[in-house]
């Protein structure tokens, strides 16, 4: 990921964390992966994950939401959220994946 | 105490007269004195030697028990740095997919996930306590996520669960039942076609009691 | 069912005390996924079946009251073992991490200490031939061992004087010993262990009995 990459991974890790229902975030890439571009990346590295394709961005984000909200809805609002944080010119073609991977409050 | 002088420095040859060695003794012991022989469990010499060395397998064990015992309690700077490094080899299985009506969105939510919140649900049941867990079926649902279509998936859930005798256990069953599927349905758009719970252990609170005051 | 409040708050209590930020934010951490009162007392008087398979599925909690139950006697059997507290550590440290990995593995989830013990074991035995690649030849020459008068008399007890036997005896033979004797493992168990024939531990064994049945003579 380069540098431009990851100043949105962290500005969308900011979107996420606030949107309702989310109690956590986690790394979307495996701890190993993560830890190793952690060494090379000059500041932090974002949870969210961006990546440019041919055919535009890919994001994934990996939430913990609460019990209290149906466990698809905030997936939803999740997805819904990055995509209104991203430029108009990417939104549409960016590929977004939101894994819940917990519900606890 | 009696030493008779002539076993000193010599139990390795032939003991009490019985043509056996120590170390055949020994291994006659680890066989669980199977088959018999009559030379060894007829003589007394012998027995008192195969005591003796049970005896000192059994304190050896008893000697690390103590070790045990007498060592400080684990310590919790330990244990909090353990069990960092295992949370970050999360078990998180497959991506179940849920609907989605945009195509370039996709939403999944983990096995893992299901998995513990299945768990928390036939916990909350009083007097329940959920062992292992497994959903079963056609968790992909067949369906291509991002397709806007997919498919309502059947699955199997089992779980094992250990209860304290506080209600009849159909009762308790019954209960977690109810909870896991309506715990399922809120969380995720699986089909359930079943629920089975079978109840592998009775535990008992025993610290508990101990603690009431 | 009255919930066993007191017995969560009082671990609560106990965590908060420790004085390291790092505990705090791992044990609020596990609370979160604490359920309803009550819950921390049922698990922590779980079977070891209960709480290995919980583990196997991927309860941390349920993984560290398994760890709280087991280390002390893993610890003390890699002490005996090794001869050294670091390397216990280290082995028992890098058992229980890989056995969190293998859980999902175990068939019968009763038999999780046994298990764990036969993890701990390799751990602990790869330390040892790390340690002394080429110590086995050199230990040839000192095998038997006899305790002075001095050593007997401080034993106060038959725990005490078997300890003081075993301490005494060449590394090799005393591994074995413990292997044997509280792993119950079998020679060729033991022989590939630590990297030996199974005729080497024979006679490493048969050398150890003799010295403990002779040394503890007096206890009988």
């Amino acid at each position: 990921m380069n540098a431009d990459l990851n100043q949105l991974a962290l500005r969308l890790d900011a979107v996420v964390r606030v949107v309702p229902g989310v109690s956590s975030l986690f790394s979307a890439e495996p701890a190993l992966v993560r830890s190793a571009r952690a060494i090379t990346a000059a500041q932090p590295v974002g949870l969210v994950s961006v990546a440019a394709g041919p055919d535009g961005l890919s994001i994934v984000a990996s939430v913990g939401v609460s019990a209290e909200v149906q466990a698809p809805t905030t997936a939803l609002t999740v997805s819904d959220a990055i995509r209104d944080a991203l430029d108009p010119a990417v939104a549409e073609t960016a590929a977004i994946h939101v894994r819940v991977s917990r519900i606890a409050d | 105490m009696n030493s008779d002088g002539d076993t000193d420095g010599d139990t390795d040859s032939d003991i009490g007269g019985s043509g056996y060695s120590l170390e055949q003794l020994a291994d006659y012991l680890y066989r669980g004195r199977t088959p018999p022989i009559p030379e060894i469990d007829e003589n007394a010499e012998c027995q008192a030697m195969l005591d003796s060395l049970e005896r000192l397998g059994t304190l050896s064990s008893e000697l690390v028990s103590k070790d045990a015992l007498d060592a400080p309690g684990v310590d919790e700077t330990w244990l909090a740095t353990l069990l960092a490094t295992i949370g970050r080899e999360v078990r998180a299985g497959r991506d179940i997919p849920y609907a989605a009506t945009n195509p370039n969105t996709r939403l999944t939510i983990t096995e893992g996930a299901i998995r513990e919140l299945v768990r928390a649900a036939g916990d909350s049941v009083d007097g329940v306590l959920v062992g292992t867990c497994s959903i079963e079926g056609d968790l992909d649902g067949g369906g291509d996520a991002g397709e806007g279509d997919v498919a309502e998936s059947t699955i199997t859930v089992s779980l094992t669960i250990s209860v304290v005798l506080s209600a009849p256990v159909t009762t308790l069953a019954q209960a977690v039942r109810e909870r896991v599927h309506s715990e399922l349905l809120k969380h995720t758009e699986l089909h359930v076609s079943a629920i089975n719970v079978t109840v592998v252990d009775v535990h008992m609170l025993t610290t508990a009691i101990e603690d009431e005051s | 069912m009255a919930p066993d409040v007191s017995l969560v708050l009082r671990f609560v209590c106990y965590r908060l005390d420790a004085d390291s930020a790092a505990i705090v934010t791992v044990a609020t951490q596990f609370f979160s996924t604490l359920i309803p009162e009550g819950m921390m007392g049922a698990l922590e008087s779980a079977s070891d079946a209960i709480l290995a398979a919980r583990s196997a599925d991927g309860d941390t909690l349920a993984f560290a009251i398994l760890v709280r139950r087991h280390a002390p006697y893993l610890r003390a059997f890699a002490i005996r073992l090794t001869g050294s507290s670091a390397d216990a550590d280290d082995a028992v440290q890098e058992a229980l991490i890989s056995a969190w990995g293998a859980l999902p593995t175990l068939e019968d989830f009763s038999k999780v200490r046994a298990w764990l013990l036969s993890i701990l074991s390799r751990k602990a035995t790869d330390r040892i031939r790390q340690r002394k690649p080429s110590a086995e030849l050199d230990e040839e020459r000192a095998e038997d061992v006899e305790l002075g008068p001095e050593q007997r008399a401080i034993a106060t007890s038959r725990l005490d004087a078997l300890s003081a036997v075993l301490e005494r005896l060449p590394e090799g033979q005393k591994q074995c010993w413990v292997l044997k004797e509280v792993g119950g493992y079998s020679y060729e168990e033991i022989a590939t262990e630590l990297g030996m024939t199974p005729q080497t531990v024979r006679g490493k064994l048969a050398r150890a009995r003799a010295t403990v049945v002779r040394e503890m003579e007096e206890w009988r």
